[in-house]
């Protein structure tokens, strides 16, 4: 899978594609179009070029429904095709800030930059993007009904199995897999961005705070991530990381789908440093070669550190997911990002091949009423705080641009 | 689960949105020209029509195709230089992503609706959000004016197009670039030479060391090869900085073409013969990639002669200033007047907002006729 220019296909010609591209492609109005603004008319209802146009038409398919949530930062409405009803969208409208001096913000862009290039089953499809005449972007999603894996983990009423979890995290699995594949981080993955399609997929969402894989020199910001699901490079302040920052957060959601709660749920960033080193180990130079020479690294006090837990600690925490689970788990959950399992490796592991076999998608537990939980989830910016403050998860969310690297 | 770059790209907006057979490419300048061409006389005649002195009958000129090409070309040159340059010494994927999004403005955009002094900043800015090299726009503005010829600027000049940048983009952020291709080139050479020091291919490797040896090296020394590697990346990095980004070429060839025409400039030799490696069965792809490769690699050359006429520059430069879009001049008016719009109710019909602007133009119109055009972009 690496990008090898020695591979045949990389080096193939995209002529013959293109022929079948160009009929899709709609930079280019029809004449008829261009030429039916009469000269001597008014022009003022005429768009003032081709973009617009294009524009204007996109906006057009879609009918804007019921308003599903709103946030700060957006606006999300049930949406459906004007010419086929029973086709939904969630449409997502990023409201303008006429208070923001900077234009376009950087949630914004990074949302829509990353989703109008990753096209895979369990990322959630951006069908169209458009603007109103007012500046607001709108964003057309899919429509994704059944809620987010929090509220199923959260639902006492909902059984799940382990069949169940394997199959949950398969998917998640996969879209980061994906997205490491395209060279983006997502530096956001926890349970509520983790959307669940009409047919049971599971679908990544909040794009907000992706960005590229950085060139080896460039520093990249440590504020990303909601603390629960942060691993400890980050708290760190490590300035150069790579997809193991998601994969951590992976494994923490599938610690917190098998215990039904949150695997470690810190109440401030020293709070969740000490969780870590608790459950995990305390990070120290011997499980973790340079850990002492970064940034954020305080040392430990001698009679403060826990050794590196054992599988047979996992074991007693998680036991229902026996010891080849854990042993997958344990990959994830490793203290130095450099030895932690990367998606590739997890998507290989032999735990899939056992029994019980991942449900199929069709039959997994479902909670109806998830529409409005669609909306909330939405209506976030990346890394947002829940409003009534019910959670303490909060990511760091006081983006300082000057360190965006 | 493999993933090909092929597939990668396919589905990538640059490929899905921004491809074009060179033929599609100068149908939609054409367009856009004509469009252009046809709205700005309507709006010259609307704007002369108000103004009792002006001489109805002096005829209209408008750019051709041709001109404007030359006008963007020369301000692609200037962007380049803009970015890289102090105070902002931006890396050149951030700029080579700025130019991109400015050639990809004026695809759907006449100078003549927007002049490129009034887009180039603006194209820049959004690079460095996209790129994640973002400053604050006050600091951006600031940096802006230490140069002689925008030393004016303000934030708000800087940010007033964005808005209409990005419906040029069609929202699409995301440019590719050869680079990554040209390093991957890197490794895999300093790979083979690794396979001759040790006399044999890696598991699966498809040539004999005999075949590494005799056809690409040619019986060059393998010692010599590191150098050889070196060089060719220099010269094809050159290209790549230069020619490929101010050239059509990523409208018209992708990223790995790109890569591996700057790379037959260098050693068109060596570049068959490395090609010959996963090719070598394949007679026909073969010919068909060497045939894009080539036509690439002609592309760039053009793009490497070409250099800015600065007198052909000064007579577009003054043939546009007599056909400007005078409604599109002060663009921090419009843009304000629609944040305003905004603003002020979310929920606001857009019928009743777009009246309320159309009327706030019109007076912004007529103020202009009273205290003369704007300042911006002159």
């Amino acid at each position: 899978m690496a990008a090898s220019p020695l591979n045949p296909a990389a080096a193939s010609p995209n002529r013959q594609k293109s022929n079948g591209k160009l009929k899709a492609l709609t930079v280019q109005p029809k004449q008829s179009e261009v030429r039916s603004d009469d000269e001597g008319d008014s022009n003022d209802d005429a768009p003032v070029n081709l973009a617009e146009k294009l524009n204007n038409e996109e906006k057009r398919k879609y009918v804007k429904g019921k308003k599903l949530g709103e946030g700060t930062y957006a606006i999300v409405y049930k949406g459906h095709l004007r010419t086929d009803p029973t086709q939904l969208f969630a449409i997502k409208k990023i409201k303008l800030n006429a208070e923001y001096k900077d234009g376009l913000s950087m949630d914004a862009i990074r949302e829509v930059k990353f989703l109008q290039e990753l096209s895979h089953p369990n990322i959630i499809p951006l069908h169209s993007v458009f603007s109103t005449r007012d500046q607001n972007l709108n964003l057309v999603l899919e429509f994704l009904p059944l809620g987010d894996l929090e509220v199923l983990i959260r639902d006492p009423d909902v059984n799940y199995s382990i069949a169940d979890i394997k199959a949950w995290v398969g998917m998640l699995t996969r879209a980061v897999w994906f997205c490491h594949a395209n060279g983006v981080l997502h530096r956001d993955i926890k349970p509520n961005n983790l959307l669940i399609a009409a047919d049971g997929e599971v679908k990544l969402a909040d794009f907000g705070l992706a960005r590229a894989f950085a060139d080896p020199q460039q520093n990249m910001t440590y504020n990303v991530i909601t603390r629960w699901y942060r691993p400890p490079e980050l708290f760190f302040k490590a300035r150069h990381y790579s997809g193991a920052v998601d994969m951590w957060s992976v494994g923490t959601v599938f610690a917190e789908l098998i215990l039904r709660m949150p695997f470690m749920a810190g109440n401030t960033d020293i709070h969740q440093l000490e969780l870590i080193c608790q459950a995990i180990g305390t990070p120290l130079e011997d499980n973790w070669p340079g850990v002492s020479e970064l940034e954020g690294y305080l040392p430990f006090d001698k009679d403060k550190i826990t050794p590196v837990r054992t599988r047979a600690d996992y074991m007693s925490t998680f036991p229902t997911i026996g010891s080849v689970g854990v042993e997958l788990l344990m990959s994830m959950l490793v203290l130095d990002p450099q030895k932690r399992a990367t998606a590739k490796e997890v998507l290989e592991h032999r735990w899939w091949a056992e029994q019980p076999r991942p449900t199929e998608k069709e039959r997994l537990p479902r909670k109806a009423g998830g529409e409005q939980r669609m909306g909330e989830d939405l209506k976030r910016r990346g890394g947002e705080v829940e409003e009534d403050g019910r959670r303490g998860d909060k990511v760091a969310k006081k983006l300082d641009f000057s360190s965006l690297r | 689960m493999s993933l090909t770059e092929d597939t990668l790209y396919a589905s990538s907006t640059q490929f899905r949105l921004w491809s074009f057979t060179p033929e599609k490419l100068v149908s939609l300048r054409a367009e856009t020209n004509a469009f252009a061409t046809k709205n700005i006389t309507k709006a010259i005649k609307r704007a002369r029509a108000s103004d009792e002195t002006d001489n109805k009958e002096q005829k209209i000129d408008c750019l051709t195709m041709e001109e404007e090409q030359t006008l963007i070309n020369a301000y692609c040159a200037q962007l380049m230089h803009l970015g890289q340059a102090k105070p902002f010494s931006l890396p050149v994927s951030v700029v080579g992503t700025a130019v991109q999004f400015f050639k990809r403005f004026y695809l759907s955009n006449s100078p003549m609706t927007y002049h490129p002094l009034q887009i180039l900043p603006a194209t820049l800015f959004l690079a460095t959000k996209t790129e994640s090299r973002h400053m604050a726009l006050k600091d951006f503005a600031e940096r802006l004016r230490g140069l002689t010829a925008w030393k004016t600027a303000t934030p708000d000049e800087v940010i007033a197009p964005e808005f209409i940048i990005t419906q040029a983009l069609r929202f699409s952020f995301s440019v590719r670039h050869p680079y990554r291709a040209l390093s991957g080139f890197r490794l895999e050479m300093l790979g083979l030479l690794e396979v001759v020091r040790a006399r044999r291919g890696p598991a699966g490797f498809p040539l004999a060391v005999e075949d590494v040896r005799g056809k690409l090296l040619g019986g060059r020394d393998p010692e010599a090869w590191g150098e050889v590697v070196q060089r060719m990346h220099e010269t094809a990095l050159k290209y790549l900085h230069g020619a490929a980004l101010l050239s059509d070429v990523y409208f018209l060839y992708a990223p790995a073409h790109i890569t591996f025409a700057a790379l037959h400039i260098a050693d068109p030799e060596f570049t068959e013969m490395f090609l010959e490696i996963p090719l070598r069965n394949k007679p026909e792809l073969k010919a068909r990639v060497l045939a894009t490769v080539l036509a690439c690699k002609v592309v760039l050359l053009e793009a490497e002669k070409r250099r800015v006429d600065k007198e052909e520059v000064a007579r577009v430069e003054a043939k546009l200033a007599l056909c400007r879009d005078p409604e599109k001049i002060d663009l921090v008016g419009l843009n304000r007047a629609q944040k305003r719009d905004a603003a002020e109710d979310g929920q606001l019909d857009e019928k009743v907002a777009k009246k309320r602007r159309l009327i706030r133009e019109k007076s912004a119109r007529d103020a202009e006729d009273l205290f003369g055009p704007g300042l911006v972009g002159k």
